[in-house]
């Protein structure tokens, strides 16, 4: 078995004439919490989308598992990898139970599937989310901590491998941040998936990522572990802003104070 | 359960249907005529009777159900397509297109037949489904539902505007193009009812079988993508087939509102907005309801005849009008 989840060879993407991302070579290991940072416009998202076949990546410069991510049928990558977006829009009254048994798609044709086991597996991921409570509710009724659960939820009915967030806390209270980023951190752990998140937060970052990834402008500045990934340095070349790195008094895990200008 | 309640009731309004009019058929003689052999004693004795039934109402109550189950299925695609529950199955300008065809076929004189159809169907059809190719090739392929929805409009507006100009340089012309653009089931024939059925039955069932996908893809495309289904070519699917059943069903009766709008909605909002239940039951629906509408439609003034599209819209609105303010808890 490879020791890869994802792996990214001279990967380069423009949009409307301009570069994007250029020659990204990138490796995430399996069973990693990686976490992928920089400022605005640095392509974060887009190498996001990119790994998830939401764009398509020339041949031969996504990997998943060692196979090149062009050969997979939409419906076989959706069973490897499950994606998290910031959020999504609803406007019909589908329950919170509709929308998690969404899903199971990949894993059921016109000729297979097993409804049985769908129901298992669907009612297994609203428990692991704590959302059970909710599942007849309506999904345009929850609040958006809660809709975060069920988008959770719903990658984790499709067992996947390879869970792809994007900026997932981006709406939500400290709170709810804190609680999604564990909630992850513990499906990653006890259940061995890879996740990819793409963060905003660094503290967030370096408090539960495993290996972290900096870009900026189209290009992968540095990637590792999170502690060597930000230093002063690269944060005042990147950000323009000083920053301290201090020890949470809380974790031990480092974290980063920055200057206020 | 509610899909054969809803069967039922349909069965029952077309043998009501079946009975009024401008002459008064008991219902034991409907069923005589329908059914011959429940009587093997020699079943009804008014020859005419027999002829109004079999040779004109029976195929216009067939037609508008069949149209009313059309508009209804294509109207629940289009809202799933569009992610929203006003949308209607003429978004991509198929009312247009059609009218316009027929309103320059009528001018011209077109004179055609295919499968029995005449030249009016044929232009309604034609224009209907190439207007929506167009549409769909300008938006970018269906890039997004938002660039169809605008190519739709600008299309819409520049066909009606040269339907207007056909009609202003051909003003003898303009009391016909008028009618059919309200639609009407008076001149329903059994041909149309033969071409019409399987077209828009079939169309039907085969988006019923792909239901589930479209399910997802009210969750937005990336989303949908990510559950595994191929958004683009699915839409496309989606598309052209619902736009083959509206186009069908104008092509038989002109262009009637309101049907492809409120019997999804009103259905969406009773039953769930799952499409694989909503798809039938809005099929059922959609076939009463223009049902219902053309009956009324050729007996309240009877026997003058109203143009079904008028029905629809005046019984229809207020319905819709009342949906929505309790929806808004504004009424019980």
């Amino acid at each position: 078995m490879t020791h890869k989840a994802v792996e990214l060879k001279g990967l380069s993407w423009r949009y409307n004439g301009r570069s994007v991302l250029s020659d990204v070579d990138l490796e995430i290991k399996k069973g990693s919490f990686t976490g992928i940072v920089g400022p605005n416009g640095a392509g974060k998202t887009t190498l996001l989308k990119l790994v998830l076949k939401l764009l398509s990546p020339d041949k031969d410069t996504v990997f998943i598992f060692d196979r090149d991510i062009s050969s997979f049928l939409r419906k076989d990558l959706a069973k490897r990898i499950s994606y998290v977006p910031q959020t999504i829009n609803v406007d019909f009254s589908f329950s919170v139970h509709q929308i998690v048994s969404m899903g199971r798609n990949p894993h059921s044709g016109f000729f297979s599937g097993d409804p049985v086991r769908d129901s298992e597996v669907v009612q297994k991921a609203m428990k692991e989310t704590e959302i059970e409570n909710l599942k007849n509710k309506d999904i345009g009724s929850i609040s958006g901590g809660e809709l975060q659960r069920v988008i959770i939820a719903r990658a984790l009915a499709q067992e996947p491998d390879i869970l792809a967030l994007d900026e997932p806390t981006s709406h939500l209270d400290l709170n709810h941040q804190i609680r999604i980023l564990s909630l992850v951190r513990s499906l990653s752990r006890e259940k061995g998936i890879t996740v990819i998140a793409v963060l905003h937060d660094f503290n967030h970052a370096l408090e539960y990522c495993t290996s972290l990834v900096l870009m900026n402008k189209g290009k992968i500045v540095s990637s590792g572990s999170p502690e060597k990934v930000i230093t002063p340095q690269r944060m005042k070349e990147i950000y323009g802003l000083n920053i301290k790195m201090e020890t949470n008094p809380f974790t031990g895990k480092p974290y980063i104070i920055n200057e206020y200008v | 359960m509610v899909f054969l309640l809803l069967l039922l009731l349909l069965a029952v309004a077309a043998f009501t249907a079946a009975t009024v009019g401008s002459a008064s058929i008991p219902f034991s003689d409907v069923l005589k005529i329908l059914f011959p052999f429940l009587s093997p004693e020699g079943g009804v004795s008014n020859h005419a009777f027999q002829v109004i039934i079999l040779k004109i109402r029976l195929p216009r109550i067939l037609l508008a159900i069949i149209t009313g189950m059309g508009l209804a299925v294509s109207g629940t695609v289009f809202q799933g397509i569009f992610r929203n529950p006003m949308a209607n199955p003429y978004m991509l300008g198929i009312s247009s297109g059609s009218a316009f065809a027929v309103a320059a076929g009528m001018a011209l004189g077109f004179q055609a037949t295919f499968l029995g159809m005449g030249a009016i169907s044929i232009s309604a059809f034609l224009g209907g489904f190439l207007t929506s190719l167009i549409v769909y090739f300008i938006s970018g392929g269906g890039k997004s539902v938002f660039s169809l929805l605008l190519s739709g409009i600008a299309i819409g507006f520049f066909l009606s505007a040269l339907m207007s100009l056909v009609m202003y340089l051909n003003r003898n012309q303009i009391e016909n193009i008028v009618y059919w653009t309200m639609g009407s089931f008076n001149a329903s024939t059994w041909t149309k009812v033969a071409v019409s059925a399987p077209v828009i039955i079939l169309s039907s069932i085969l988006l019923m079988v792909f239901s589930r996908d479209l399910n997802i893809m009210i969750t937005g495309d990336d989303s949908a993508k990510s559950l595994g289904v191929e958004v683009k070519a699915k839409r496309l699917f989606f598309l052209l087939v619902s736009t083959f059943i509206t186009a069908g069903a104008v092509s038989v009766s002109g262009v009637i509102g309101f049907v492809g709008l409120v019997v999804p909605h009103v259905l969406r909002i009773l039953t769930g907005p799952d499409h694989r239940s909503l798809i039938p039951l809005s099929m059922v629906s959609g076939g009463i309801f223009l049902l219902l509408s053309d009956t009324l439609a050729r007996t309240l003034l009877s026997p003058t005849e109203i143009p079904v599209g008028i029905i629809t819209s005046i019984f229809g609105a207020p319905f819709f009008i009342y949906l929505l303010f309790r929806k808004r808890n504004i009424i019980p």
